[in-house]
């Protein structure tokens, strides 16, 4: 497969991380990825757990995060690895947040986050639901200084998540078909399919600002 | 007001916050302030009876106040509170939060609102805050909903609370495909006010005397 090939395949609804990116960007080099997960709450079986996340998905953490290009604009990039504990956040991927948003102020850089998560990781217990807290932060810094956060919301984009990254972005794309809501999705009976609790339902009230195939994000991306 | 030690057992700092018994955001804006006066409404349509938002006064100074009732809070009520601490950053007041809500709305109205997108947004109204503000958990600190009211650097406890990042119920749901079993899911959780001060969340427990 040529490179022209590949890059057509790639997409970026994929729960991986790092295909979510290549879908969209080029030139990416990680940073923080020193930083992973440690058990602050002593959860049962939370040790293994992380074992069999990094080989289920490749990756050390929930999120990575690094510089790339789009097109010609250098980005910080945030993207989440659904395959590791459903996207979840700790402290380790609330660092990596907080560092992109530093590097991003630093350096007058777009922030592009590629979400994909259920939220809060529940293994880390309050100490994962304080990373809302240091988000919020990190988000009142850049937008004291100008620098604007787009966000890409691939399936699903939910909970904590959701309302700290996701929601208090300048510009959100939704992937066409995500679940997208704060509390989980949950099943109605008879007709009602929930729309409320998805991209469409978060564009039809405007809550998100456009929805689109995965296949269309790269293009609307570039400038 | 209320016990003046915490429980020993998880189960019972759930069953103390959900408890009619302990006292709840009234009794506590009665018994701390002198006066008051209420804000109403977050002037897009909305209405919260369940977010408490207002100005008292005490020993001369006035402050802000926000303070949930123990309900699942609508988007309404977080762009009230949102509203409130925009005015005391304005007027240069300090804010007073009593955080007790098992989480925020989650029917398909409360997304069609907007919820997550209010909570979120205060959130960021609370990280840009400059006036002082202390936060108190009176009862159930329910996630996201209750985080959202709360202090970043100041933020106490009663021995009648809980915080936790998910209820105990849904945890044991998913966990144990079972959500009868949250009052053994609740001891992993540590969500107790003793735990919450060990894993430095809270800054202490606040007793009567304090």
């Amino acid at each position: 497969m040529s490179a022209e090939e590949e890059s057509r395949s790639l997409t970026v609804a994929s729960p991986s991380a790092r295909e979510a990116i290549r879908a969209v960007a080029e030139g990416f080099v990680e940073f923080g990825e020193e930083i992973v997960s440690e058990d602050p709450l002593d959860w049962p079986g939370y040790e293994e757990q992380l074992k069999r996340a990094r080989e289920k998905s490749g990756e050390k953490e929930a999120a990575i995060v690094g510089e790339a290009r789009i097109g010609e604009t250098p980005v910080i990039i945030i993207a989440f690895d659904f395959d590791f504990l459903g996207g979840s956040m700790g402290e380790a991927v609330g660092d990596k947040i907080v560092e992109a948003f530093a590097r991003a102020r630093q350096f007058r850089k777009v922030i592009v986050s590629l979400v994909a998560t259920g939220g809060a990781r529940m293994q880390e217990g309050m100490r994962s639901l304080v990373q809302l807290q240091r988000i919020a932060n990190a988000c009142a810094r850049i937008h004291a200084e100008g620098v604007p956060h787009v966000g890409v919301l691939r399936h699903p984009t939910t909970g904590g998540v959701w309302v700290s990254l996701a929601a208090t972005a300048d510009y959100l794309i939704g992937v066409k078909g995500a679940a997208m809501s704060f509390a989980g999705s949950r099943v109605r009976e008879g007709d009602e399919e929930g729309e409320a609790f998805t991209s469409a339902g978060k564009r039809r009230r405007g809550f998100i600002d456009l929805e689109l195939e995965a296949e269309e994000v790269p293009e609307h991306l570039r400038p | 007001m209320g016990r003046p030690t915490p429980p020993e057992e998880a189960w019972d700092s759930v069953e103390r916050a959900r408890s009619s018994a302990r006292p709840h955001a009234t009794a506590y804006l009665d018994d701390y302030f002198e006066e008051s006066v209420r804000i109403f409404g977050d002037r897009v349509g909305g209405v919260d009876e369940s977010m408490l938002c207002g100005f008292g006064r005490r020993k001369g100074r006035t402050i802000a106040y926000a303070a949930q009732c123990n309900a699942m809070n609508s988007s309404a009520g977080f762009r009230t509170a949102r509203r409130l601490l925009n005015l005391a950053e304005r007027l240069r007041l300090p804010v007073l939060t009593l955080i007790d809500t098992p989480g925020a709305g989650n029917e398909e109205k409360d997304e069609q609102e907007g919820v997550g997108t209010a909570i979120a947004e205060l959130f960021c109204t609370v990280a840009s805050l400059s006036v002082p503000m202390t936060s108190l958990v009176i009862g159930e600190g329910g996630s996201g909903g209750a985080l959202a009211l709360a202090s970043p650097d100041n933020l106490w406890i009663t021995p009648e609370g809980y915080f936790a990042v998910i209820a105990p119920e849904s945890a044991a749901a998913i966990l144990e495909h079972d959500p009868c079993r949250a009052e053994e899911v609740s001891e992993d959780m540590r969500l107790m006010p003793q735990d919450l001060v060990r894993l430095g969340i809270v800054r202490g427990i606040a007793t009567p005397k304090t």
